[in-house]
């Protein structure tokens, strides 16, 4: 019984010792990933996943990694499609291993950018799937919400458009972009004091807004144009 | 079936015609409710899935749906409250308050298509901070004889004309204490309604006045008419537009009857001192345990020499992995917190950035937006 005790004992030692050594790799990325050492956290996490393909940990860093490079580049105007193409793939494999909540904000935010830059390239493209995916990952992810609005509303799905903005003003009132974006779609539609409303209604919850400041102050002054001549 | 799997023990909690509800206890001593529906029946499927990927302020939070030993289930969080059934009636400035805050919550869930298609008083509890929570979304059949819609009943689907009606019911339950249509079939409360207007609401609620069952004066009883002729018309068509209108109304009658100041906490706070009551009274209660064919009992230790070993050559693994990690373990960061650090970040980034480029950023050239232009 004894010597059957000590083999398996030493069996699992020797699993511990190799999962301690790919948690070396692991933990080389991380410490990289978080210094902001972008390519040598792809590399470390790629070697992890060479060596065990199904290794959680270890594709969520190359997501992540690929997510950091694609939006640095986001801040520097860089072409990011590619990137974003190539953090989408890796979210999309890790959630075949891995599916729990924790990596549901990543991933969204990775398909509303995808989204974005395809957009950027080809402005017919239709990625509204991708919205509906990256919506479904994380139903608070409003800015995906706010793509989808823009989209429908330079389809003429006015309607649609509307009722996503105002779903999204009453899930996140702060959310400032779509009081501007609805304010602009009554603005378009000729219907000055519905604009002015969206607009000064948005302003109250963020008076530090200068889109906001600024078409509430056109809204105002043509209301006032309208009332003096009449036509309100 | 993650979280089902995870359940260590049940209690039973209540069983209806179409469901048993148990209080559970997941991992980590989580409490949870699950409703295991009987054999054959269900839920809609495409508003608790809808549902589940949503956290609206006032609705209960869906966790987890499936089926489990071939019968639907649904786990979300337990909510630590008592029925709105057991509280009525309630004053009226909490009963106008509390609609509001329900009619929010289904302005919340318009957007994503759902409407609730039994709102009654069982379905709406109220937490320790007095505020209600609405339950039990999804339904398949009617919905609740005294409270669904008519129209309901003929076949057609929740909407929110549906749901206008049933608030209105609802109001009524809540202030009256008992439902305004008597009947035991569909008949008879279709023939009850057929003679119904404000007016005789009006008087229904007078004699309950007469009688001292309810403290309301002469005054609620005219802030209130709008609202019955609002929301309990037999043809949807003849009902308020929508939520919307119901919420400038509710918010008129609230100021009417006074109750938005000091007048309105007094009442909440009073109506939260009594539901606190109510749980320290159920908590002396024992709920009865109930044995889920597929509860997770966790390894049950062997007895004997056997067990003896088995223990030992565990705890000398368990050493030897410590000292394993100690030696080679990661840092002391995980992956996931360095995602958690990342999508902070972003978040950060968007916050921060001036409002104007909160907004799509390189979008406004590809989809052309027509956008005043400044000075306009």
């Amino acid at each position: 019984m004894a010597r059957r005790s000590l083999a398996i004992a030493v069996l699992l030692f020797s699993a511990f010792f190799i999962l301690a050594c790919r948690g070396d790799t692991v933990s080389r990325g991380n410490a990289a990933l978080r210094i902001g050492d972008y390519d040598r956290a792809v590399v470390n996490f790629s070697k992890a996943l060479d060596e065990n393909p199904l290794d959680r940990d270890a594709r969520y860093g190359l997501a992540l990694s690929y997510y950091a490079i694609a939006e640095e580049k986001e801040k520097l105007d860089g072409q990011t499609l590619p990137l974003w193409e190539r953090t989408v793939a890796e979210f999309r494999i890790l959630w075949n291993v891995d599916s729990t909540a924790s990596i549901r904000e990543a991933y969204s935010n990775s398909l509303f950018y995808l989204s974005r830059a395809t957009l950027s390239e080809n402005s017919r493209a239709n990625v509204l799937p991708l919205l509906d995916r990256s919506i479904a990952l994380d139903s608070s992810n409003f800015y995906s919400f706010n793509l989808k609005a823009l989209i429908f509303e330079n389809l003429g799905r006015t309607d649609e458009a509307k009722d996503i903005y105002i779903y999204t003003i009453t899930r996140d009132s702060t959310f400032v972009s779509a009081y501007v974006n609805l304010g602009n779609l009554y603005w378009n539609e000729g219907d000055v004091p519905a604009a002015w409303d969206i607009w000064s209604m948005g302003l109250q919850r963020d008076s530090t807004s200068r889109a906001l400041r600024h078409w509430t102050a056109v809204a105002e002054d043509s209301l006032k144009s309208m009332i003096e001549s009449g036509k309100l | 079936m993650d979280l089902v799997r995870s359940f260590t023990s049940a209690s039973f909690i209540h069983q209806g015609g179409e469901a048993c509800i148990y209080k559970v206890q997941g991992e980590s001593s989580k409490t949870y409710s699950f409703k295991w529906y009987n054999a054959g029946v269900s839920y809609d499927a495409s508003v608790i899935e809808k549902l589940q990927k949503l956290n609206v302020p006032g609705v209960y939070r869906i966790l987890e749906s499936g089926a489990v030993e071939g019968r639907p289930y649904i786990v979300y969080d337990y909510v630590d409250g008592v029925s709105s059934k057991e509280l009525s009636p309630m004053p009226l400035g909490v009963a106008l308050h509390s609609l509001r805050k329900i009619v929010a919550a289904l302005q919340a869930l318009r957007g994503a298509g759902i409407s609730h298609g039994d709102i009654n008083p069982s379905n709406v509890f109220f937490d320790r901070s007095a505020s209600p929570v609405l339950m039990d979304f999804g339904i398949v059949g009617p919905g609740a004889l005294h409270y669904s819609a008519p129209e309901r009943f003929l076949g057609a689907a929740p909407s929110e004309k549906s749901d206008l009606f049933s608030l209105g019911a609802l109001l009524y339950f809540w202030v009256a204490g008992e439902p305004l249509l008597e009947g035991e079939t569909f008949e008879e409360i279709r023939g009850a309604m057929e003679n119904l207007g404000p007016e005789k609401i009006g008087l229904y609620l007078l004699e309950k006045i007469q009688a001292k069952k309810v403290s309301l004066s002469p005054e609620d009883l005219s802030l209130l008419e709008p609202l019955w002729k609002g929301l309990l018309e037999p043809s949807p068509d003849a009902r308020l537009e929508d939520l919307e209108e119901l919420d400038e109304l509710l918010e008129i009658a609230l100021e009417k009857h006074g109750g938005v100041g000091v007048q309105l906490t007094c009442a909440l706070e009073n109506f939260g001192q009594r539901i606190s009551e109510i749980l320290q009274k159920n908590e002396t209660k024992t709920l009865e345990k109930a044995d889920l064919p597929f509860l997770n009992s966790g390894i049950s230790p062997k007895k004997g020499k056997k067990g003896f070993y088995f223990g030992a050559c565990l705890f000398i693994l368990i050493v030897l992995a410590l000292v394993a990690l100690a030696f080679f373990g990661r840092s002391e960061t995980s992956v996931d917190e360095t995602g958690a650090l990342l999508m902070q970040k972003t978040r950060d980034s968007q916050m921060q950035a001036a409002p104007d480029s909160v907004e799509m950023p390189n979008l406004e050239g590809v989809l052309e937006r027509l956008k005043p232009e400044e000075g306009e």
